[in-house]
C-alpha cells in the first residue's frame, strides 16, 4: 500500500483531528521549547559578560589573603602571557552614615587602578576610569552604587564611615557590568581604593574576605590557558580555598542559580507537556476508534498487523514532526511576553534566541512517552476481530494486560528520563515523577471511586431522576458510563490546579514559617565579631541592656578525609551532569566553617546518636555533631571518622551524633560542631545574634555597634526575612506563570475533548430533543456536564496540590502545614470560569442542532 | 383526535438549488388508524415523518394533532408536545447509550413527570420479552433487542401518535417480523395510531391503509 498515498487520504478525511492532535502538541511541545529558550538566552547573556562578571582573562583568588609563594607559582606559570594585573578584595561590612544616623550591610569592593579590564562602572558623566591618579586611591573617597546611596538617603560630599575610617561619598555607580544579575543580592556594593584599605582596618585575623588577584591577558594567550591547564594548576596548588577562575567559570557561577530556577520552570512546562499527551491520546483514541471498520477491512484483505500498526502510526508520527517546527514558532511568540515578565521581577534582560537545540536530546523521549502511551489504542485497532464486519458491529480487540503493562512501563521510563533531563537531577527528577504519579492516580482513583459507587447507588434507584432532578439524573449517568473521558478530563483539568494549588500553599507555608516565629526570631545576627572583642561587646550590650544570644564561634577549615579516604573534588565546573553531582562535588573542594558547643542550642534536634556529654571517643579524636542533610548530601554516617585540617593542623573528629536544625530561627549554626577543647585555640571570629526589640531601638543599637565596633556586621533579621519573602514570591510567580502555563493548556485540551464530545454526541442531543427535553435543557445538561467534571477536577486538583505542599512543608522545608480553603476556592472558581469559555462557544451550536438530523441517517 | 396534515411543503437547497420535496400535501390519519407511507428513495418519506412529529418546520402548510396546531410553536412547546402524544421509532434504534434498558424506557415518562415509571417500564419491557435484559446497555444488545427497547421506549409515554421510520431496515427478516407482529400489537392494544414509512411491500400491506409518496405528495 502506498503509505504517502494514505497519508493524504488521512489528512483529507480527518482533517480537523489531525490539527487538533498537532494543535496540542503544539501547545505542549511549545512551553518546553520556550523554557529551552530563556535557559538559553539565559546562559548566552551570561556568557556574553562573562568577562564582564569577572572583569579579567584570568584570576586566582581565595577567602582568605594570597600567599606570597602562591602568587609567586601562579605568575611563573602565567608571565609570558599576562599584560596587566591588579587585585580585588570582596567583604562585606557596615556602613555608617553620620548625617543620616543610618548604618547597614553592605558589600564592600576594594580595587587597584585599572579595574576593570573588561566591563564598565557606569556614572552619569559615562565610564569611570580608574587609573592611579583617580581620587578613589588618592584622597578619602568611596563610591556607592546607585541602591546603596538609596539606602544611607546620601548626596555626593556626605560623610561615610567604613570601619575605622571615615570617607567622602564621591560618586554614584548606575551600573556594574562585574555584578551579575542583583536580584539575588542581600546588599549594596560600595566601591574603595586599596590604597584606603588599611585605614578601615576591616582585614584580621578571622574576618571572611575574598581576595584575588586579575589578570589581563595577552590575545594570544586562549590557547595556553585551556581547561586542561586549569586543571592541572588546581591540582599542583592542592588547596581547596584556592580558586583560579576564567571568564567561563565566572558565567558557570553566575548562571547556577538561573540555571536552577530555570530547571524548575522547565518541570512545570513538563506539566502542560504531559496534559498534551492526556489530549493527544484522547484524540487518537477517538480517531482510531472512528478507523476500526476501515482496519479491520484492511485486516481482511490481508494487510498484515504490522503493516496496520504503520498505517495508523505514519500520520501521528508527521503530525509530530509538524508541530516541532510549529512549536518553535508558538515559543518565539511567547519568547517577548514572558521576557518582560521576568524582566519585571527580576530585571534581567534576556536577549532574543533562535531555535532552542537544547531541547533535541528531550524530543526522543518526548516522542517515546508519546508512542507508548498511544500503542496499546493502536493495538486495539491492529486486534480488531475482523469476523465483526459480518456482523455489521465494530470491536475494538483486545490488547493483552502484559503488553499493556510494558507499554505503560515505557511511558513511566520515558517521563523519567524527560524530568530528569529537565531538572539535571535524579533526585528532583524523580520526586517529580512520583509527584505526577501520585496526583494521577489520586485523581483517578477518586474517578474510579466515585464510578463504582454511584453505579451501586444508581442501580438501586427507581428513577433517572433522583435528588437532582431528571437532567441531574442523565447527567450524572454520562458521568459515570462514560469513564475514559471522565478521567481523562480529570486528569487534563486536574493536573495543571495540582501545580497552582502547590505553589500557593508552599508560598503560604514557607510565609507562616517565617511570620510564626517572628517573636522568638532574633532582631539582629551578628558576624566577623573579633576573638578580643567578645568581651568589650558583651560589656556593652549589658550597658545597654540588651542580652547578647548564642555567641558562636567559627573556625575555617577543609574536610581532608571520611573514614581514611581521600575527600577531594574529583570534577571541575562545568562537568557535572546532575545537580546532586555538583552539589556533592562543590562541597568536596569547599572551606567549611566549624565551630564547636558543649551541646545542642535551642533551634537544634538531636536525631540520631548521642549528645556530647554521653559520647565516647577514641584517643586523640574528638566527637563532633553533623547537620542531617549536610551529612545526607555527602553520604558521612554515625560513627565515621572525619579528618580536617585547620591552618594546616591535623583535626581527627568522630561523629557522634546528628542533628536537624531549624535554621529560620535566624541564630548562628553550622553543619559542623566540635565538641569543647580542640577548636579553642584556633584563629577564630564569632558570630551572635540579638534578641528582639523594638523597630526603633534596633536601628539605634545597630548604629551604635557600628560605630563602637565598626568591623562587626549586622543584618537586621527582620529585613533579611522581608528580602527573602520578597525573592520567594517573585520566583514563584514566575513559576506560577508557568502553572498557569499547564494549567491553561488542560483547558485547552478539554475544549477540544468538549468539541469532540459534543460532535460525537450530535445523536443523543437530537434524540433527547426528539424525547421531549427541551433545547436548552439539553443544552445546559452538556454544559453542566462539563462544568460538572471541572469542578470536580479542579476541586480534586486544589486538594492534590495541598497535600502535596503539605508534604513538602513537613519532609523538606520541616515546617507546619497550611490550608488555604479561600486559595482552593479560587481555583476552582477560577478554572470554571475558564472552561465555560470553551462550553459557551459550543451552547450555541447544541440548542440549534435539529432532531429531523435523526431521520435523515441512513 | 387524528394527525392531519395540510398543504405541507418542504424543499431543501443544495449548491444553490431549490429541490422541492413536498409540495402541497395533505394527510389525515384516524385515530388507531395504521397507515404505510412507501416510496422510493429520496422521495421524502423521512421528511415528511419530521414535519410530521414536530422535528422539522415546513416551508408551508399546516399540521394538526388533537386539535393543536404544531405548525408556529416553538422548539420547548413542540419537545413538550411529542413527550406527551408522540413516540418515534426510527432505523438506526436510537436508544441513549449512557442509559440501560430500561432506563432508556423510563426516561419518556421522566421527561413529562409522571410518578412509578419504573413499574410502568419494566411492564413494557416485560411485553417485548426483555425482563431479563433490563440492567443491560444498548452496546450490549442485539439488533433485534435493541429495537425491542426503542418500541416499549416508543410507547412509554402512552402516546396518541406513533411514527415508525424503517424500524425493520437494520434487522434480519426473522427478527423484523417479530418486531412488526409485536409494534402492531402494541399499537391496536393501546388504541394508538401508527404512521410507518417503509420499503417492504408486505409490511406496507398489514397497515389499514398504504399511500404512496410521489412528487412531493402522497396517492393512494
Amino acid at each position: 500500500m502506498n503509505k504517502f498515498l494514505w497519508l493524504r487520504r488521512e489528512w483529507q478525511r480527518y482533517r480537523a483531528s489531525h490539527l487538533l492532535i498537532t494543535a496540542t502538541m503544539v501547545l505542549g511541545l511549545g512551553g518546553v521549547f520556550l523554557i529551552e529558550r530563556l535557559k538559553e538566552a539565559f546562559l548566552s547573556s551570561v556568557r556574553s559578560q562573562e568577562r564582564e562578571l569577572l572583569s579579567s582573562d584570568l584570576s586566582l583568588g581565595a577567602r582568605r589573603p594570597l600567599k606570597t609563594e602562591e602568587i609567586e607559582r601562579f605568575e611563573k606559570a602565567t608571565k609570558d602571557y599576562a599584560e596587566a594585573s591588579y587585585r580585588v578584595i570582596d567583604m562585606s561590612s557596615m556602613l555608617y552614615a553620620p548625617g543620616q544616623e543610618a548604618a547597614r550591610l553592605v558589600e564592600v569592593r576594594v580595587v587597584e587602578p585599572g579595574f576593570p579590564f573588561y566591563g564598565s562602572l557606569l556614572t552619569a558623566d559615562g565610564n569611570l576610569k580608574l587609573t592611579a591618579d583617580h581620587p578613589l586611591f588618592n584622597e578619602n573617597c568611596i563610591w556607592l552604587h546607585e541602591e546603596a546611596t538609596r539606602l544611607f538617603d546620601v548626596k555626593v560630599g556626605d560623610e561615610l564611615r567604613l570601619g575605622e575610617g571615615t570617607f567622602r561619598h564621591c560618586g554614584t555607580v548606575l551600573k556594574d557590568s562585574t555584578q551579575g544579575f542583583r536580584g539575588f543580592a542581600l546588599a549594596p556594593r560600595v566601591y574603595l581604593g586599596r590604597s584606603r584599605l588599611a585605614d578601615t582596618q576591616l582585614v584580621g585575623e578571622g574576618t571572611i574576605a575574598s581576595h584575588a588577584l586579575h589578570y589581563k591577558l595577552r590575545s594570544d594567550a586562549a590557547k595556553t590557558f585551556t581547561t586542561e591547564w586549569k586543571d592541572a594548576l588546581v591540582k599542583e596548588f592542592d588547596d581547596p580555598a584556592i580558586r583560579i577562575q576564567r571568564p567561563s567559570d565566572t558565567s558557570e557561577q553566575t548562571a547556577r542559580s538561573g540555571k536552577l530556577f530555570g530547571d524548575y520552570l522547565q518541570l512545570a512546562s513538563l506539566v502542560a507537556l504531559i496534559l498534551a499527551v492526556v489530549g493527544t491520546f484522547y484524540l487518537f483514541r477517538t480517531l482510531v476508534h472512528r478507523r476500526l471498520k476501515d482496519i479491520a477491512i484492511l485486516r481482511a484483505l490481508g494487510v498484515a498487523p504490522g503493516e496496520a500498526r504503520k498505517l495508523l502510526l505514519l500520520p501521528l508520527a508527521t503530525d509530530f514532526l509538524v508541530a516541532i517546527p510549529l512549536a518553535g514558532l508558538f515559543s518565539a511568540a511567547l519568547f517577548p511576553i514572558v521576557t518582560g515578565v521576568l524582566d519585571q521581577l527580576f530585571g534581567t534582560q534576556l536577549p532574543p534566541t533562535g531555535f532552542p537545540w537544547s531541547v533535541w536530546p528531550a524530543l526522543p523521549l518526548i516522542f517515546t512517552l508519546v508512542m507508548a502511551i498511544l500503542m496499546p489504542s493502536v493495538e486495539e485497532a491492529v486486534r480488531v476481530p475482523v469476523m465483526a464486519l459480518l456482523q455489521d458491529q465494530e470491536r475494538v480487540g483486545m490488547v493483552p494486560w502484559r503488553q499493556a503493562g510494558l507499554w505503560g512501563l515505557l511511558a513511566l521510563v520515558s517521563l523519567s528520563g524527560l524530568a530528569i533531563w529537565a531538572a539535571h537531577s535524579w533526585k528532583i527528577g524523580g520526586l517529580f515523577v512520583a509527584g505526577i504519579l501520585l496526583a494521577t492516580l489520586t485523581l483517578a482513583g477518586f474517578t474510579l471511586l466515585a464510578r463504582w459507587v454511584g453505579e451501586k447507588v444508581l442501580r438501586r434507584s427507581g428513577h433517572i431522576s433522583g435528588i437532582f432532578g431528571l437532567m441531574g439524573g442523565l447527567v450524572i449517568r454520562r458521568l459515570l458510563r462514560r469513564p475514559m473521558t471522565t478521567l481523562l478530563t480529570v486528569i487534563a483539568l486536574g493536573l495543571g490546579s495540582v501545580l497552582i494549588s502547590l505553589l500557593g500553599h508552599l508560598e503560604l507555608s514557607i510565609g507562616q514559617e517565617f511570620s510564626l516565629e517572628s517573636q522568638d526570631r532574633p532582631a539582629l545576627f551578628m558576624f566577623d565579631i573579633q576573638d578580643e572583642q567578645t568581651e568589650k561587646l558583651k560589656d556593652f550590650l549589658a550597658e545597654t541592656k540588651v542580652p547578647l544570644q548564642a555567641l558562636s564561634p567559627m573556625v575555617r577549615g577543609k574536610l581532608v578525609s571520611v573514614n581514611d579516604q581521600a575527600f577531594k573534588k574529583d570534577k571541575q565546573e562545568g562537568m557535572f551532569q546532575t545537580r546532586e553531582e555538583e552539589n556533592e562535588s562543590r562541597f568536596r573542594q569547599r572551606m567549611m566553617n566549624l565551630s564547636w558547643a558543649s551541646g545542642l542550642n535551642p533551634s537544634e534536634t538531636l536525631e540520631e546518636g548521642v549528645d556530647f556529654a554521653d559520647a565516647k571517643v577514641p584517643d586523640g579524636e574528638v566527637a563532633l555533631s553533623l547537620e542531617k542533610r549536610f551529612a545526607q548530601r555527602l553520604g558521612i554516617e554515625l560513627d565515621d571518622q572525619l579528618t580536617f585540617e585547620v591552618l594546616g593542623v591535623p583535626l581527627i573528629g568522630r561523629v557522634v551524633n546528628v542533628r536537624s536544625v531549624k535554621w529560620t530561627s535566624f541564630r548562628p549554626n553550622f553543619f559542623i560542631t566540635f565538641a569543647p577543647g580542640a577548636l579553642e585555640d584556633a584563629p577564630k571570629s564569632w558570630l551572635a545574634a540579638i534578641g528582639q526589640m523594638p523597630a526603633q531601638e534596633k536601628v539605634k543599637l545597630q548604629n551604635q555597634i557600628s560605630r563602637k565596633f565598626p568591623n562587626i556586621s549586622s543584618i537586621d533579621v527582620g529585613q533579611l526575612v522581608t528580602r527573602m519573602m520578597e525573592l520567594f514570591t517573585r520566583l514563584k510567580k514566575a513559576l506560577q506563570l508557568m502553572a498557569l502555563f499547564a494549567f491553561l493548556v488542560g483547558v485547552v485540551v478539554v475544549g477540544a475533548m468538549a468539541q469532540d464530545q459534543v460532535l460525537r454526541r450530535q445523536n443523543e442531543v437530537m434524540l433527547e430533543k426528539t424525547l421531549g427535553i427541551s433545547p436548552w435543557r439539553v443544552t445546559l445538561m452538556v454544559l453542566g456536564e462539563f462544568l460538572g467534571l471541572a469542578f470536580v477536577a479542579f476541586t480534586l486538583g486544589g486538594l492534590a496540590g495541598a497535600g502535596l505542599a503539605a508534604v513538602l512543608t513537613v519532609v523538606v522545608f520541616e515546617g507546619n502545614v497550611i490550608w488555604s480553603a479561600s486559595l482552593l476556592l479560587s481555583i476552582t472558581l477560577g478554572g470554571m470560569i475558564l472552561v465555560s469559555i470553551p462550553l459557551l462557544l459550543m451552547a450555541k451550536k447544541i440548542f440549534t442542532w435539529r432532531p429531523a438530523g435523526l431521520l435523515q441517517q441512513p | 383526535m387524528s394527525l392531519q396534515a395540510k398543504e405541507l411543503s418542504k424543499a431543501h437547497h443544495q449548491a444553490g438549488n431549490r429541490i422541492a420535496v413536498l409540495e402541497g400535501l395533505s394527510l389525515d390519519v384516524k385515530p388507531g388508524e395504521t397507515v404505510a407511507i412507501v416510496g422510493k428513495s429520496g422521495s421524502g418519506k423521512s421528511t415528511l415523518l419530521s414535519l410530521l412529529g414536530g422535528l422539522d418546520h415546513p416551508d408551508a402548510g399546516e399540521i394538526w394533532l388533537a386539535g393543536e396546531k404544531l405548525t408556529g410553536l416553538g422548539e420547548t412547546a413542540l419537545a413538550r408536545m411529542r413527550a406527551r402524544r408522540m413516540g418515534i421509532i426510527f432505523q438506526q434504534f436510537q436508544l441513549v447509550q449512557t442509559l440501560t434498558a430500561l432506563e432508556n424506557v423510563m426516561l419518556p415518562a421522566e421527561i413529562l413527570g409522571d410518578k412509578d415509571v419504573r413499574a410502568q417500564a419494566e411492564k413494557l419491557l416485560a411485553s417485548v420479552g426483555l425482563t431479563s435484559r433490563q440492567h443491560h446497555f444498548p452496546n450490549q444488545l442485539s439488533g433485534g433487542e435493541q429495537q425491542r427497547v426503542a418500541i416499549a421506549r416508543a410507547l412509554a409515554g402512552s402516546p396518541q401518535v406513533l411514527l415508525a421510520d424503517e424500524p425493520t431496515g437494520n434487522l434480519d427478516v426473522e427478527t423484523g417480523l417479530y418486531v412488526m407482529d409485536m409494534l402492531f400489537a402494541l399499537a391496536r392494544e393501546k388504541g394508538t395510531s401508527l404512521v410507518l414509512v417503509t420499503h417492504d411491500p408486505e409490511m406496507a400491506r398489514r397497515c389499514s391503509r398504504v399511500l404512496r409518496l410521489e412528487k412531493g405528495s402522497l396517492q393512494a
